[in-house]
Order: C-alpha cells, then structure tokens, then sequence
C-alpha cells in the first residue's frame, strides 16, 4: 500500500485522541455520585493494542477498549445528602484529579510527538522524490 | 557391435528474433503498468481524502487528524505521480536525441 508507514502515526493520533477525551470524561465527572446505571461513576482507563509490524511498514496502535477502574470508592461522610447510604456515608468517585492532569499532559506530548513523526516521515518521502 | 550415439548435453543457443524483442517489449510493458497503477492509487488517495473531508464537513466524524493526514497522502501521491511523469518524459527525450 502507499505510503503505508503514514498509517502508523496517524493512528497513534487517533488513539491519544480517545485517550484525551477520556481523561476529558474523568474530569467531567470527578463529583458526580450518581449514574444512570446507579452508584457513583467509575473511572475509565482507555486499553491500547498494538498492531503487529507488517513488512511494509505499517504498524501503530488500535483502541481495543475503554474498561472501568475497579478500584474501591472512597466514603465522604455527609448524612445531608441525598445520595448518603444508612450509615450517613456518600460514595464518591474514584477519579483523582491530579493523576488525570498528569495523563492529560502525558496525552498530549504524545500526541506533539506523533505529529512530529508524521511530518518527518512526509519530509523523507519529500527528499526521495528529489532523487 | 552397434554404436549408440552420445546425445548432445550441451545446450545449443539459438538466436531468435522474439528473444531479442521480449526484454524491450518487457520493459515497456512493465513501465506503462507502473505509471498505471501509480495513478490507480492516486486516486483511491484522492477519494479517502475526499471522504474524510465530507465525514468532518458533516459532524459524522470529530476526529481532525484522519482527515488532515488523508489530504496529506493525496497531496504526496500527486507528487510522485508528477515525478513518475517528468522521468519517463526525459528518458524519451533522451533517446530521441540520439544519433543513428
């Protein structure tokens, strides 16, 4: 195929991407104590395959899934509210905040560094056609 | 006692004109296939850009890089396709300046 290792970053992009918008929703919800499905929300992790590298240099990465953290919720002690269980506990979500900024800034160096390859890669191809 | 005779285990060469027309004949054919499918592949780049245009103009998709880096392709199959040109137009100016 032409121009095959193109492919290849282009499909890093898209998964950074999806990866952003995730951490976008984990944000978006970090206080939100309940879903449509009942209980808190629960964080999600985007899960990232690898495509093997084929001779023709196209390679890269699919999304093969966007899973739920698992980990427990975290209790906040509020008999007020609305959402407080029999003992006066509301579970809250379990996003921390400062671990989604840093996957946020980790998202998008890699996506800088993707668009970085991208257009070195179209640079060489430039140069061959100088030959 | 009869004598058999040896049978000839040298292969003799024989000149013949197809032989000496296929490699000329090979090579044009060969050369008119690639600028053929050269151009057969610029277009199926030019319709993926197309496509991802439309998708992105239309709301169907939000993702920006797939339709940036499908025009990107198109662009660049263009320039090999002008490239691919400019070369087999000065092979035949060269063999027409040839003197026989």
């Amino acid at each position: 195929m032409l121009f095959a290792a193109l492919d290849t970053s282009a499909s890093g992009l898209t998964a950074e991407r999806l990866r952003m918008d995730v951490v976008s929703d984990n944000l978006a919800n970090a206080q939100t104590t309940r879903t449509p499905g009942g209980g808190p929300f629960r964080r999600e992790m985007v899960q990232f395959m690898a495509v093997p590298l084929s001779v023709d240099g196209s390679g890269g990465v699919v999304v093969s899934g966007i899973v739920q953290d698992q980990s427990p919720f975290p209790l906040q002690y509020d008999p007020g509210s609305p959402d407080a269980n029999a003992q006066g506990y509301v579970q809250l979500p379990n996003v921390n905040v400062t671990a989604e900024m840093v996957d946020m800034l980790a998202a998008s160096r890699a996506y800088e560094a993707n668009a970085t390859a991208f257009s070195d890669n179209v640079k060489e191809s430039q140069k061959a056609l100088e030959i | 006692m009869p004598i058999t005779p040896v049978p000839p285990t040298v292969p003799s060469v024989t000149l013949s004109p197809s032989a000496g027309n296929s490699p000329a004949a090979g090579g044009g054919q060969g050369f008119a296939a690639l600028f053929g499918q050269t151009l057969g592949s610029l277009n199926g780049l030019e319709n993926q850009a197309d496509t991802a245009a439309q998708q992105l103009a239309s709301g169907q998709t939000s993702d920006m890089a797939t339709a940036v880096i499908a025009a990107e392709k198109a662009n660049m199959g263009l320039d090999l396709a002008v490239q691919v040109r400019d070369k087999a137009i000065s092979a035949y100016q060269a063999i027409m300046q040839l003197q026989l």
